[in-house]
């Protein structure tokens, strides 16, 4: 029974993500065009909506190219191991006081260890492709994601301090207004990190089109190429969520339903910052991007944990 | 929820996705035509034929990188479970405090080395 709801609870996180991703997507090019002084999607319904709906369809009749110097089974199946470790991660979320899908005594751990999983869908996907600038891509993100898997955890590791519990819903139990400009620092790391973790601008450098075609999905078509962009944008949403609850009290400033309203809001807003960074600021050079990591954002989020430390002695 | 149970939850998230995701390949195998050709399935490589196997061994930095995550990994899981006991306690406080000081001391180390440097 339990692995019914499981399953489930499963299938509504992937409905979440996919829903979100097919909105985000529409919602990216509306941003983009005035970014870039253009209008974005407009034709297809009113301000362009319908399109969301007309581009899913177009993926599922475009043709599935399996290239033949691949290693088959790998690449067919290795996109799988990118998309369900994002989805399984939304789980952990508290969304109502006192409540998440699954709630976990080691939730925080949790939401930041199975995303990771995430990395080797992405190296196996690359590396069975057979392709140089795949493999290429798929060594960068590799390295890109695991450093600053460090920073992020570091970041969170601030509120957990602060809380002194790894369970999200005692979390937001404890969350106190104040630890808003207290671990803003601690936010503003979990802000990049996570940016860097879901390989979008300004750090996309494993998927840098001007160099690497697509990165680590370059030989990717039809709807297998559908998953990695959902597992994009459901990184994007996943992270956003978790932001907007633990560091930013997500349900916390008002009672039932206009909470949960209001912590929606605050995610899409995050959701709307990641995606105005991404359409203004210039790609990183990859000697740069490790270093900004470890020499700058790892530093700072010890500092971040220090200062909450030390509060916490008092609390 | 015991941990047994918990398991077969988190089980069951996994295969959630998974299955939806094979529907839709499934659906996406139905619908897509399918007529390859040599030009079409060849690596995508900006139309020149490949020069060689990218199956080959990797830079070595990428292992140093792979080092130092697996490091600060591991001390951020312990640091993670003796982080929660610091609230209002000095003892748990300066026992972690004297943890992580170790934590931040091999990164300044590693840095002085040049570790973190990533050779250009």
């Amino acid at each position: 029974m339990t692995f019914v709801w499981g399953l489930l609870w499963g299938l509504a996180a992937v409905m979440l993500i996919a829903g979100g991703a097919v909105v985000g997507v529409w919602w990216e090019r509306k941003v983009a065009g005035r970014i870039q002084m253009r209008l974005g999607p407009q034709q297809i319904g009113p301000a362009g909506v319908l399109q969301m709906i007309a581009d899913v369809p177009k993926l599922l009749f475009k043709e599935d190219i399996v290239p033949t110097g691949a290693d088959k089974p790998v690449f067919r199946y290795a996109p799988l191991a990118v998309f369900a470790p994002v989805a399984m991660s939304v789980a952990v979320i508290p969304f109502w006081a006192g409540w998440a899908p699954l709630d976990s005594t080691v939730g925080m751990v949790f939401y930041l260890a199975i995303p990771s999983i995430g990395v080797l869908g992405i190296l196996l996907s690359a590396w069975g492709s057979h392709n140089t600038l795949a493999t290429i891509g798929g060594l960068r993100a590799a390295a890109q994601m695991i450093s600053y898997e460090v920073p992020r955890s570091l970041a969170v590791l601030s509120v957990i301090i602060l809380a002194g519990s790894l369970q999200p819903t005692k979390v937001m139990d404890a969350w106190q207004w104040w630890w808003v400009p207290l671990t803003f620092v601690g936010f503003l790391v979990y802000l990049i990190a996570s940016i860097a973790e879901m390989n979008r601008g300004p750090f996309d450098l494993p998927e840098a089109e001007s160099e690497l075609v697509a990165g680590y999905f370059s030989d990717y078509s039809g709807f297998r190429w559908a998953i990695f962009m959902m597992g994009e944008y459901g990184a994007m949403i996943s992270a956003a969520l978790f932001g907007a609850a633990v560091f930013l009290g997500g349900y916390r400033w008002l009672p039932g339903v206009p909470g949960l309203v209001l912590f929606l809001v605050i995610a899409m807003l995050i959701i709307t910052v990641v995606m105005w960074v991404k359409w203004t600021f210039p790609r990183l050079r990859q000697d740069h991007l490790m270093t900004f990591c470890w020499t700058v954002l790892t530093p700072l989020a010890i500092v971040q944990v220090v200062v909450a430390g030390v509060v916490a002695l008092w609390l | 929820m015991a941990s047994a149970e918990s398991l077969l939850f988190v089980i069951g998230l996994a295969l959630g996705p998974i299955l939806f995701l094979v529907v839709m390949l499934g659906a996406n195998a139905i619908l897509a035509p399918k007529r390859p050709n040599d030009i079409k399935s060849s690596a995508y490589e900006c139309g020149i034929e490949q020069a060689s196997s990218p199956w080959k061994p990797v830079n070595i930095r990428f292992s140093t990188v792979a080092l130092l995550f697996v490091i600060f990994d591991a001390e951020t899981v312990l640091l993670f479970a003796a982080g929660t006991r610091i609230r209002g306690s000095v003892t748990d406080g300066l026992a972690v405090a004297l943890f992580g000081a170790f934590l931040t001391l091999g990164l300044f180390y590693e840095w002085k080395k040049g570790g973190l440097k990533w050779p250009a």
